[in-house]
């Protein structure tokens, strides 16, 4: 290799590592962006010539359910992985985010599968049409309830961490899974929501814009996230009936 | 152009003097008006803070923007100068209206010059329980510390500025989109972290601990915690508007002092906030609000001056045997803050002195790069003490210095100082509510100068470092529930 070819590389692998110093966060955003990819193409097959197929979309199998909280939710908790990273050894930083995202990620499993399995015994009985109807404006009316305000809140919530051994790792944990019930009560009316439009990639790409503005935004507008909700429901209600 | 005076210049002249005079009459027609009315103090005091077990969301009236003062933020100042601009123009109105001069200035309460006498005390207007007509008095409440409405002084520490003096950077050092979120983590600045709306948690920008928080606790007093000392019922005091102008104040006199010193960038300045209600309700944006002697603030101070701070060390330097602890500056571009040690269990925040020993390991990171780089040690270190947490105070506020011997005067040891602690917005922040996550306060202290001077003298242990939190001001009560959730030491 060249000098100035050495030099280049050198200077991209030194920003490479400045960028791991100062993101340890950063596999997180990847795995999170591999789900939206895997949960984009899983939805690819669900769209027909008329349309879109309600119902028993992808996010109906555990992969799919898997890949769908990991899309959706691993990004709100962003800023805790960093106070996790930060807050612990060097060593032992990734281990900790690690371990968190195993408490954050088992609750928001339990409760996916709970959703999904509630959906999926509800909406034979009542019709799609009508459960979904009830999804949506639940998630737009949680969006305005002043109770999702202090919801928020909780999610700020930082911890004091041990700084070693398994009392660090039982920290960690802990802190993932009440990071999660906080997260489960802010974003639960969303979810059921994306689980009745799960067929719809569109849907989901709108729930997730409404979560991470209320989550990162400096003042968010919960009027402008509840139309949002209403907004993309009503569109996929329209593309499920094209002739009505 | 309005001119906002030193009070105590005026009370030196006349202890009644008109401009104070006139502020007492307009408060006490502002406490005769209801609460729903905007112009009312206690509808002003609840923009401020609100106990939201005794007045619930769904009793406030209509449209209110209460409970909405930012801490702990970096829109902790320019919140409250809306705020201030508010309660001026509302006061202005009344007083107008009461056939006084129509050119009234909210008066600051200067506490901080070492040079003057009495500066520490409540001016006299403040503690009198009359007024010269004989009636009451609405600027003397009960509601203080012990002693303070007998002319007891402030804690010199409480009001001491040289340490938020000597921060160059107000959240972060550099331009608004730069990506580097180090100085962030360890250090948050002169005038707070970068947050979104924060009503109070989380990390304090060092105005906001000293003198601000300070002063509030210092007046308020902790048993019971008297109005200054609590969100819900600081705006009723009317001291507290004086205190808030000369914090205002000294945000003008930090951009004065210059050498880098400057206000964040776009997304800083692009935030806005509605305050107040009906006519006199203003919706402003951080960048209106910057330039003071523009429209809509119109106003001045008479003086700004402060003295120069003492700059900042870094290992590297030799040390400055006058600096005490010239704090915070940035972090190295080139490197990042890594923790390199923390206390393992939380740590009681009591009425007598509290020691907690950290193990430190050797750093393994960006730090340890920096050591091989420079055969240096590392060139900043920071000291956190993190999640600070409880209902119940045993202090104001608690001096933090690092490797105090054993029962040591800690008077005697200032060149051992990280910094203080206040208590002021503990309770608040320790809530799980609507405006908090309950996550506390935390604070952080450049270091790097205490660490200097201890290993001049040999007495800096790398495996080992030893903090003691000492209550500080009047009026340490036994049975305080405070604690702090841990204390962790970062390199960088």
């Amino acid at each position: 290799m060249s000098i100035t070819g050495q030099a280049v590389h050198n200077g991209i692998r030194s920003k490479l590592v400045r960028i791991g110093w100062h993101h340890p966060e950063w596999w997180v955003v990847v795995v999170a962006a591999m789900a939206w990819i895997f949960v984009a193409g899983m939805s690819y097959p669900h769209v027909s010539h008329t349309g879109i197929t309600p119902g028993t979309g992808h996010g109906q199998g555990t992969l799919g359910m898997v890949a769908m909280v990991i899309a959706m939710m691993l990004p709100l908790t962003l800023t805790n992985v960093r106070h996790v990273a930060l807050s612990s050894l060097w060593r032992r930083r990734h281990r900790a985010i690690a371990t968190f995202l195993v408490g954050f990620l088992a609750v928001w499993i339990v409760v996916q599968t709970a959703i999904v399995g509630t959906w999926e015994l509800l909406a034979p009985l009542t019709g799609w049409e009508a459960a979904a109807g009830v999804a949506m404006v639940t998630a737009a009316l949680w969006e305005v309830a002043p109770i999702k305000r202090q919801r928020l809140r909780r999610c700020h919530r930082t911890v004091a961490l041990a700084p070693r051994g398994w009392r660090a790792s039982a920290d960690c944990v802990r802190y993932g899974v009440t990071t999660g019930f906080s997260c489960v009560t802010m974003c639960w009316a969303l979810m059921v929501a994306a689980a009745a439009f799960s067929h719809s990639f569109m849907v989901m790409a709108v729930l997730f814009a409404v979560q991470m503005s209320g989550r990162y935004q400096q003042r968010p507008s919960s009027v402008l996230a509840a139309l949002a909700v209403l907004g993309v429901c009503l569109l996929s209600f329209a593309a499920r009936f094209p002739h009505h | 152009m309005f001119e906002r005076r030193d009070v105590w210049k005026l009370s030196e002249e006349n202890p009644w003097h008109p401009i104070i005079e006139w502020y007492a009459r307009a408060v006490t027609a502002m406490q005769g008006r209801d609460l729903t009315d905007p112009t009312s103090l206690r509808y002003l005091a609840a923009i401020h803070g609100v106990n939201r077990r005794e007045l619930p969301r769904r009793r406030w009236p209509r449209g209110a923007t209460w409970n909405e003062c930012q801490h702990d933020s970096w829109f902790f100042l320019p919140w409250h100068r809306i705020y201030l601009h508010y309660f001026e123009s509302v006061v202005r109105r009344t007083i107008a209206d009461l056939g006084g001069p129509s050119d009234w200035a909210l008066p600051y309460w200067d506490y901080s010059d070492p040079e003057r006498e009495n500066v520490r005390r409540l001016p006299p207007a403040f503690r009198e329980r009359q007024m010269p007509s004989g009636d009451p008095n609405p600027l003397f409440v009960s509601e203080r510390a012990p002693g303070i409405n007998q002319g007891g002084e402030l804690d010199p520490l409480f009001v001491d500025i040289d340490d938020a003096m000597a921060i160059r950077h107000f959240s972060r050092p550099t331009v608004d989109l730069d990506p580097d979120p180090a100085n962030e983590f360890v250090s948050s600045g002169f005038g707070g972290p970068r947050s979104g709306w924060n009503h109070s948690e989380g990390a304090l920008g060092r105005l906001e601990i000293t003198p601000h928080g300070q002063v509030h606790v210092g007046v308020g007093g902790i048993d019971p915690p008297g109005w200054m000392s609590l969100f819900e019922t600081a705006g009723l005091d009317p001291i507290f508007y004086l205190h808030h102008a000369n914090i205002d104040r000294l945000w003008e006199a930090w951009l004065g002092l210059g050498d880098g010193r400057k206000n964040p960038g776009v997304r800083w300045r692009s935030m806005w906030f509605k305050v107040g209600g009906g006519a006199y309700a203003v919706t402003l944006s951080v960048r209106e609000v910057l330039d003071t002697t523009q429209p809509p603030l119109t106003y001045r101070y008479s003086n700004i001056s402060v003295p120069a701070p003492i700059p900042a060390p870094v290992l590297a330097a030799s040390p400055n045997p006058e600096s005490r602890s010239a704090e915070e500056e940035p972090v190295p571009q080139d490197s990042f803050p890594e923790m390199v040690g923390a206390s393992e269990d939380r740590l009681p925040l009591a009425a007598t002195p509290t020691e907690v020993e950290v193990a430190v390991e050797a750093p393994a990171g960006p730090a340890l790069m920096a050591e091989s780089a420079e055969g240096a040690r590392p060139r900043k270190v920071y000291l956190k003490v993190e999640n600070v947490r409880g209902e119940k105070l045993a202090a104001p506020g608690y001096l933090v210095h690092v490797n105090l011997p054993p029962r040591a005067d800690p008077t005697e040891y200032e060149d051992r100082r990280a910094g203080q602690v206040t208590m002021f917005g503990v309770r608040e922040a320790s809530e799980g509510d609507e405006e908090h996550s309950g996550s506390g306060l935390t604070f952080s202290f450049d270091i790097t100068g205490v660490v200097q001077r201890l290993q001049e003298t040999g007495e800096w242990d790398p495996d080992r470092l030893r903090v003691t939190f000492t209550p500080v001001g009047a009026g340490a009560a036994q049975g305080g529930d405070v604690s702090a959730g841990r204390v962790s030491l970062f390199y960088a």
